[in-house]
């Protein structure tokens, strides 16, 4: 790595991580200097030795990995629901008109307010969970794709039909691709929606194992740093994904359909 | 001979307009012709080549396309719209390729037509770039590519070379007559640009505003190839000034309309 | 220097808006040791009969001259965290979130009095062939929550017939699971058996859904383990000791009442409930569910200790519980 490369990389992080580490040393500051009562905050040291033990004795890898793959499947089935949806909605005037206002109301509706319906239909297990992790995916993501659908260009859909294509072949060829740089933001939206959806669901079924069921039990025998950790956990690996997933996607997208210009 | 197109009687008048687009227009375009339609915003030459393009519905009246009544886009049109219109995300090999897709055309069949159309424009050389990597006259030379590639027998032009700066725009009216004289389509050119009309057509349908209808018809005998600076053409463009500025009476319209003709037509 | 002037004063704010963050964490809680009121609060369970008959009745008047004001709440930690965040001064509490209180804030609480004994019971699907403590080997438990009364009984149970549960390497699921959900559970097979308070205990078993596992039923029985306990906090217990004598007064006739005719208590339950969800439990339910429970001022000596010794064995405590803090202090 060059010298120049090491520098940039530098600033890049310092660019980033000036708000997080300012909050991280206002934590240290505020707990070392004996203002915050230690049961309401405890130290950082206090949370990175919890979490240190969560992984070693409770295997917090373990529950880490069970609810990616639970929200990574939810999401996917979310998504996909989502766009196909969408795209039919976007596809007829009739068909709009009817599922649009159904799904603007659902998406008022808090997802976990169905999970007692979910446990009662798939049973209380990781099943229930997962659908609602791909309900709470689905919603934004249908809204998404056919908010996209009428924000494509006039002109493309003329020199499309102009050129003769119809129908089915229209919508695979030109309506899709067209709402994709859309589809990104949908994306990002509705993870942070499977997210919610998946964090709720998990702290009331807590059988299986998860992130939700450590928030849970840390909440329940009063142990806020546990708590604490687990917000981390979740807060780092939210931070990974944006920095090494959506931002990369976005910045292939908008480059690759023109949307930047040449940069 | 039949006609390639015959425009007979087409009006429009949209919703919540008082005057119409469009009042009854009729016109014919034999095959092989190039015929523009020229003049200021909002005399309806727009909406006239969306009629024939099938893409806006008459209110009255009725167009006929190789003999065939127009209900829709397709049969022997193909359109180049002012922007380009370029599908971002193809490359400008697959952007040509589009229209013989929609079309079912087999895909070695293809292949050679594309690799035709893109050497006509100049463009074989970045055949698999994106259109965001070119250059604005790049992009419409490729979207008439995409044109070609289907073989129209009525090619319709909506501002093509509006958008471009005025070296590049000189570039593409000489290399679209060039191209016009190889292929041979009959052509509807739209254009606000007096000179650009002139240079390029047989005829000329000069169109007024308020309400949209053609004041003047040109025939322009000029033999080809044709210079842009050639005197005669000067001559039709002054009287075409003359006169929109004699149809205009609305004090305030005549000053918008003269500032935006005498504009882009000098 | 414009820009970096700038970025100075967005990160002047920052530090500014955390600070009072921070003054906010810290700053509420410290009363005045004055009060002009109790706070007070309690589960809507219905072990927690004396309190809602009580707060009814023997407290309405107020305590030494101090009206009460009275907070149903859902569940056990949100009252702790209440009561160790100034909101409560005092409450009836299970003894699993009072023993979790002691072991990570210890000295804030006084524990009071007892209220009810029992009101739990390890409760089996029929065809899981559970009979026995010692059958629970293998299978699934529910409890409602991590470190609460029926968990931390639970581990007893398990330990004194030689079992453990899986997270300790053992071969017992201990599953926690809502007691809303908990038909759900049983139905769809997640768990065999549950240690479920009063009265959900009474109506899976009306339903002929569960069984009743009688030796464990014994052996609770033996323990005497408290369902619930009156606590105050220290500060409020050193401010207002007359208010506390009041309470405890008004507790010991509210438990007395109680005891003496459970038909009230179930009444009072079932128009508490109707008033917060529009729905009422059957009345037989409810009687059995009492019969199942006694009220109570006495804790019965080493009691408390057992919940300790089990929270510890769990691996649920941050550092040790005070020995004294389990021993009931009224005056």
């Amino acid at each position: 790595m060059s010298a120049d490369r090491l520098k940039s990389v530098c600033w890049d992080i310092v660019r980033k991580g000036w708000l997080l580490a300012l909050l991280m040393f206002l934590w240290w500051l505020v707990t070392a200097a004996g203002w915050a009562d230690p049961y309401k905050l405890p130290s950082p040291g206090h949370v990175l030795s919890t979490l240190g033990n969560l992984f070693t004795e409770r295997a917090l890898l373990d529950d880490l990995g069970a609810t990616l793959l639970r929200l990574v499947e939810g999401w996917a089935i979310g998504v996909t629901a989502g766009v196909l949806l969408g795209l039919i909605t976007g596809g007829s005037r009739f068909l709009e008109d009817g599922i649009r206002p159904v799904i603007a109301g659902l998406q008022a509706v808090p997802t976990i307010a169905f999970l007692p319906l979910a446990i009662l239909w798939f049973g209380f297990n990781g099943t229930a969970v997962l659908v609602i992790t791909a309900f709470g995916t689905f919603k934004p993501m249908a809204i998404s794709t056919y908010s996209a659908m009428h924000q494509v260009s006039p002109t493309l859909m003329m020199a499309g039909r102009a050129m003769g294509a119809r129908g089915l072949f229209l919508q695979r060829t030109l309506v899709f691709p067209a709402i994709v740089p859309n589809l990104v933001t949908g994306l990002k939206l509705s993870w942070s929606f499977a997210w919610r959806a998946l964090m709720a669901a998990e702290i009331v079924v807590t059988g299986a194992q998860g992130l939700g069921g450590v928030l849970e039990l840390g909440r329940e025998i009063g142990a806020i740093d546990v708590v604490i950790a687990v917000i981390l956990v979740i807060l780092v690996v939210g931070i990974v994904t944006e920095q090494l997933f959506f931002t990369r996607l976005e910045r292939w997208v908008n480059r690759r359909w023109g949307l930047t210009g040449a940069r | 001979m039949a006609p390639a197109l015959r425009v007979n009687a087409v009006s429009k008048t949209y919703a919540r307009s008082e005057s119409p687009a469009l009042t009854p227009t009729s016109f014919d375009v034999e095959p092989g012709q190039f015929v523009s339609l020229v003049g200021p915003s909002g005399c309806g030459k727009s909406t006239l080549l969306g009629m024939i393009a099938g893409l806006i519905t008459p209110d009255e009246g009725s167009i006929e396309a190789l003999g065939e009544l127009v209900t829709g886009p397709g049969n022997g049109r193909a359109i180049v719209f002012q922007d380009a219109a370029l599908f971002p995300w193809l490359t400008l090999e697959r952007n040509v390729e589009y229209g013989l897709r929609a079309h079912g055309m087999p895909k070695a069949e293809r292949r050679e037509k594309v690799a035709h159309a893109l050497r006509m424009v100049h463009l074989d050389h970045v055949a698999d770039k994106h259109p965001y990597e070119l250059s604005g006259g790049m992009r419409q030379r490729a979207s008439i590519a995409r044109a070609l590639v289907l073989d129209p027998e009525i090619l319709l032009m909506d501002e093509p070379f509006s958008a471009l700066d005025a070296q590049t725009r000189t570039l593409l009216q000489d290399e679209l007559q060039r191209i016009w004289l190889e292929t041979r389509p009959a052509v509807v050119f739209v254009t606000h640009n007096l000179i650009e009309a002139a240079f390029l057509s047989d005829t000329v349908h000069l169109l007024s505003s308020s309400p949209g209808r053609v004041v003047k018809t040109y025939d322009i005998g000029i033999p080809r190839p044709r210079d842009e600076a050639d005197p005669a053409l000067l001559d039709i463009r002054h009287d075409m000034l003359e006169r929109l500025r004699a149809e205009v009476d609305d004090a305030a319209l005549r000053r918008a309309e003269f500032a935006e003709v005498t504009e882009v037509g000098a | 220097m414009r820009a970096r002037a700038r970025a100075l004063g967005v990160l002047m704010a920052v530090v500014v808006v955390a600070l009072g963050g921070a003054v906010l964490v810290t700053g509420c809680g410290g009363g005045t040791g004055s009060y002009d009121s109790v706070q007070m609060g309690f589960l809507l369970n219905l072990t927690h009969g004396p309190a809602i008959i009580g707060l009814q009745k023997e407290s309405s008047d107020g305590l030494a001259g101090l009206p009460v004001d009275e907070h149903p709440f859902q569940t056990g930690p949100e009252e702790i965290s209440a009561l160790l965040g100034g909101s409560l001064d005092a409450a009836y509490v299970g003894p699993g979130p009072y023993v979790m209180a002691e072991s990570r804030a210890p000295g804030r609480l006084r524990l009071l009095a007892g209220v009810v004994t029992g009101g739990q019971r390890l409760v089996a699907t029929p065809s899981s062939g559970i009979r026995t403590i010692a059958d629970l080997a293998g299978k699934n438990v529910a409890v409602p929550a991590h470190g609460n009364t029926q968990d931390l009984t639970l581990r007893l149970l398990l330990e004194s017939a030689g079992l453990k549960g899986d997270d300790h390497g053992g071969t017992v699921g201990i599953v926690p699971v809502k007691n809303a959900a908990l038909g759900d559970a049983i139905d769809g097979g997640v768990v065999d058996a549950a240690l479920a308070p009063e009265p959900y205990a009474a109506k899976l078993i009306a339903t002929g859904v569960v069984v009743p596992v009688a030796p464990a039923d014994r052996q609770i029985a033996r323990w005497r383990i408290p369902a619930t306990v009156l606590v105050v906090t220290e500060e409020f217990a050193t401010a207002e000791p007359a208010a506390v004598r009041a309470l405890v007064a008004a507790n010991a006739r509210a438990v007395a009442r109680a005891q003496a005719n459970p038909a009230v208590v179930a009444k009072a339950f079932n128009d508490l409930i109707a008033e917060t969800t529009g729905k009422t439990m059957d009345g037989k339910v409810l009687m059995a569910a009492l019969a199942n429970m006694t009220a109570t001022t006495d804790i019965a000596p080493g009691s408390m200790q057992l919940m300790v010794d089990a929270a510890d064995a769990a691996g649920y405590l941050a550092g040790p519980v005070p020995p004294g803090s389990m021993v009931p202090r009224p005056g």
